[in-house]
């Protein structure tokens, strides 16, 4: 099965380039990496162009979306529950980021229900289970484990992201699966979750005429 | 006080743990208390004494901990956790698990031992870079937050 981490963030705005990173994600058992900067093929590893998108409005998020290139992930930071129903009912959008940041009650069942039937992805960002400690950290398995639920009974896809600035943030599989082990998720879930990013690349589009 | 029969002895299993960057010189006594606070901060007080996490070797990039049988998956997530050991940067990543110590051990011969600096020219300036591996070229720099480390591959060492 291949393997993807959702979202890196090399050089410049982490202190290691996309090829190292490539690099270190092979040996860590990925195959794919979605970065915010820089696209290609290094040492096998695909990188694929991640576009992170962030508004104040629904308006705002729909003029990025549109803008994203062809081809890109579109990453889109979430907000209130308003703001996520609206953004998952945007055309165009690939994975909704940033849940352990967003209010208690912003992803709701509603917003379940429209991210399993519109195939958008919700990501489980593994940086602050990695580097947060205390309330903070347990706030966000607390998040993770009510979206867990909801996942399950909806049946949205996850997908997971290191959010690496760096290749020390990068974690192998075996790390990832005892991570997402700590809120509940079963192994064979963190695997599929892994493997979310290839079914989002190989979504299927609108019909275009060619000419 | 005479050592109990084996069969009354607790099983232990022991993780052979690479620390990255491999030229970062990591004493053995400051990675037991990471990993022993980053146990702790994870399973709580109770969980860190089931799960009896001890640095038994530590030698170059490589160091082994210990744990209770049955802990070892607790273990390779706590240990996934450490961001920092004595105040430097760094990363654990588990590379084995086993029941001995010795067939650990048999995997560290093809330890590099000890990193050295070389010097890397960038522009004007000449920077201490560590080079390891195939590809892999860790270049420190010195800024005005102080120092920096910058991951690169050999290909890229022109670009940055």
């Amino acid at each position: 099965m291949a393997y993807a981490d959702a979202c890196v963030h090399p050089y410049p705005s982490g202190d290691t380039t996309a090829a190292r990173l490539a690099l270190e994600a092979r040996a860590c058992g990925f195959d794919t990496l979605v970065s915010t900067a820089g696209a290609g093929e290094f040492f096998g590893v695909t990188v694929v162009k991640g576009v992170l998108v962030r508004g104040r409005n629904p308006r705002d998020v729909a003029r990025s979306v549109r803008r994203a290139p062809e081809g890109a992930l579109v990453l889109v930071e979430g907000g209130d529950d308003g703001f996520n129903r609206a953004v998952l009912s945007t055309g165009g959008v690939d994975v909704l980021r940033g849940m352990h940041r967003a209010p208690r009650r912003a992803f709701d069942f509603v917003a379940a229900k429209i991210a399993a039937e519109r195939a958008v992805a919700v990501e489980i960002d593994l940086a602050p289970l990695v580097a947060w400690r205390g309330r903070e950290r347990q706030k966000v398995l607390g998040r993770y484990a009510d979206l867990l639920g909801l996942q399950r009974k909806y049946g949205f896809s996850f997908c997971v992201a290191s959010n690496a600035h760096s290749v020390l943030d990068l974690r192998n599989v075996r790390e990832t699966v005892g991570l997402c082990g700590l809120f509940g998720m079963e192994e064979a879930e963190v695997r599929a979750a892994l493997a979310t990013v290839d079914a989002l690349l190989d979504r299927e589009g609108p019909v275009r005429v060619v000419t | 006080m005479r050592a109990r029969p084996k069969a009354l002895r607790a099983k232990r299993r022991y993780l052979l743990v690479r620390i990255l960057p491999p030229w970062r010189e990591v004493g053995q006594k400051a990675l037991y208390l990471a990993v022993n606070e980053a146990v702790t901060a994870l399973f709580g007080d109770v969980g860190a004494a089931e799960i009896e996490p001890a640095v038994v070797y530590s030698s170059g990039e490589y160091a082994v901990v210990r744990c209770r049988r049955g802990a070892e998956d607790d273990l390779v997530v706590a240990c996934a956790t450490v961001t920092a050991v004595d105040g430097e940067r760094v990363s654990l990543r588990t590379v084995a698990t086993s029941g001995t110590i010795a067939a650990l051990k048999r995997r560290l011969e093809r330890d590099e031992g000890r990193y050295e600096p070389e010097e890397a020219r960038y522009g004007e300036n000449g920077v201490p870079a560590f080079r390891y591996g195939r590809h892999k070229v860790d270049v420190l720099q010195e800024n005005i937050k102080g120092e920096s480390i910058v991951f690169l591959t050999d290909s890229e060492r022109e670009e940055i």
